[in-house]
């Protein structure tokens, strides 16, 4: 079930180099590289973009249609929620 | 894609991802080895350039800031700093000596600039060398009993030492303390000259004993790997293969010194620009001579290493080393060839490994 906003985890860092991200969560240590698109989502993301706001940005931006930008979406969020890139944004 | 193809990637593109600063060369220790050139003198960099740098770089997508001295919490505006660069979202690091980390302050750097990781130097196992080398009595005790505080506010605390006469016979010892404190340790073989090419501190350069020492006991931790174990972020990558250049010296990274010179790197002291005068942008990307000429040198530094790499000698370079020792970047330092020797004679010295006899068909 996907959340209306997210916010990236405080311990997070990332820069986007030529298109692509570097993201360290420093509590771990871990780096991890986004492709160009991964990169955007963060991004938005970042800034707190409604979910609903975010995947129309995107339909904007790329050449894909609504239910593939959807599956590949969540299975994204799922990878940056279970690696704690991102956290469900508290409601108030 | 893998971290090392960004990295190789703004090594050969020349784009910025890495910068120290030295923000003040105050400290309030006094080593005997403290490679700062003291003797500099300029206009030191105003907050608010400190601040718009920041802002440059956080623009150009540079992601680690290291803060730097002398000792930078010395600065009267460090945790305004740190927390300008915290809010920009780089991965600080702290130098430090962590004589001041202690108390309310080191809740601050917690709380307001939360580093990746502040690096701390300690000098030996015991206060005779450790205080030795700082030449403030009580200072390793004092910086014994702040790295527990630190350690259990939850700062990531990383410790490097110079291996030097005065320490190489504990070597075992300031690996026993520190695993005891729970903190990741680096033990460097290698003792370089000031800035100003002053090269009083060779004269505690540690002896060839001590060097081989310190590889067997680093062999003794991590069998049969590279002598470094310690997980740096992003910053910690190093290409191994496609690159263009030796390093990352002018064309990945930067240092700045107090009074805004910029270098290409910590050690190789050669000013490509002033931020008193030009903008970090346009220092990187307006085509100076001097770092258009850095660049070459380090493109013509790789194609050296490269063809001893090929002929199977494993000699590394560093080219701030080289204009240190020799004058020339491209310089050969001996000092180099001399670990890289002592370092073939320890693994002849050891006994072969047994191997599994494969069966011959005749």
């Amino acid at each position: 079930m996907r959340e209306d906003r997210y916010r990236v985890q405080s311990d997070v860092r990332f820069r986007v180099v030529d298109g692509d991200a570097v993201v360290l969560r420093q509590n771990s240590g871990q780096v991890l590289v986004l492709n160009a698109v991964g990169a955007r989502i963060l991004e938005l993301l970042t800034a707190q973009t409604s979910t609903d706001d975010l995947i129309a940005t995107l339909l904007d931006e790329l050449e894909v249609d609504r239910p593939q930008l959807e599956r590949d979406f969540d299975h994204f969020l799922d990878e940056l929620l279970n690696r704690d890139i991102v956290e469900p944004l508290p409601i108030g | 894609m893998a971290l090392e193809s960004i990295i190789r990637k703004t090594w050969n593109q020349n784009i910025l991802f890495s910068a120290l600063v030295e923000l003040t060369y105050k400290c309030n220790l006094n080593c005997f080895y403290c490679y700062n050139d003291l003797a500099l003198s300029g206009h030191a960099l105003r907050d608010e350039q400190w601040l718009r740098f920041f802002d440059d770089l956080a623009l150009m997508q540079v992601m680690n800031l290291t803060l730097s001295g002398g000792e930078p919490l010395s600065h009267p505006s460090f945790l305004e700093l740190g927390r300008h660069a915290r809010q920009l979202g780089f991965v600080v690091r702290i130098k430090s000596n962590g004589h001041a980390l202690r108390g309310r302050l080191a809740r601050q750097v917690k709380d307001e600039i939360d580093p990746f990781v502040i690096e701390i130097s300690l000098h030996g196992a015991t206060a005779e060398a450790h205080d030795r080398q700082t030449r403030i009595p009580g200072s390793f005790d004092r910086l014994v009993a702040n790295l527990g505080e630190l350690r259990d506010l939850g700062l990531r605390i990383k410790l490097n030492c110079t291996l030097t006469v005065w320490n190489e016979s504990e070597i075992d010892g300031i690996f026993a303390l520190t695993d005891r404190l729970g903190l990741p340790m680096a033990i460097h073989p290698t003792v370089t000259p000031r800035d100003d090419g002053d090269t009083t501190p060779l004269q505690i350069a540690p002896t060839s004993e001590g060097i081989q020492r310190l590889y067997a006991a680093l062999d003794r931790r991590i069998p049969d790997s590279e002598t470094r174990a310690d997980s740096e972020g992003p910053d910690g990558c190093t290409p191994t293969s496609g690159v263009e250049t030796n390093c990352g010296a002018g064309t990945a990274g930067i240092a700045v010194d107090p009074y805004g010179n910029v270098y290409p790197c910590v050690q190789w002291r050669r000013s490509i620009g002033n931020l008193h005068e030009q903008s970090i942008r346009d220092i990187w990307e307006g085509g100076s001579s001097d770092l258009e000429e850095v660049r070459e040198i380090n493109r013509a530094a790789r194609r050296m290493r490269d063809e001893r790499e090929a002929m199977g000698d494993p000699l590394g370079h560093c080219m701030g080393l080289a204009v240190e020792k020799t004058g020339d970047p491209l310089g050969l330092d001996p000092e180099a060839r001399r670990h890289v020797d002592l370092r073939a004679d320890l693994d002849a010295s050891k006994p072969a490994k047994r191997r599994s006899l494969l069966p011959v068909v005749s």
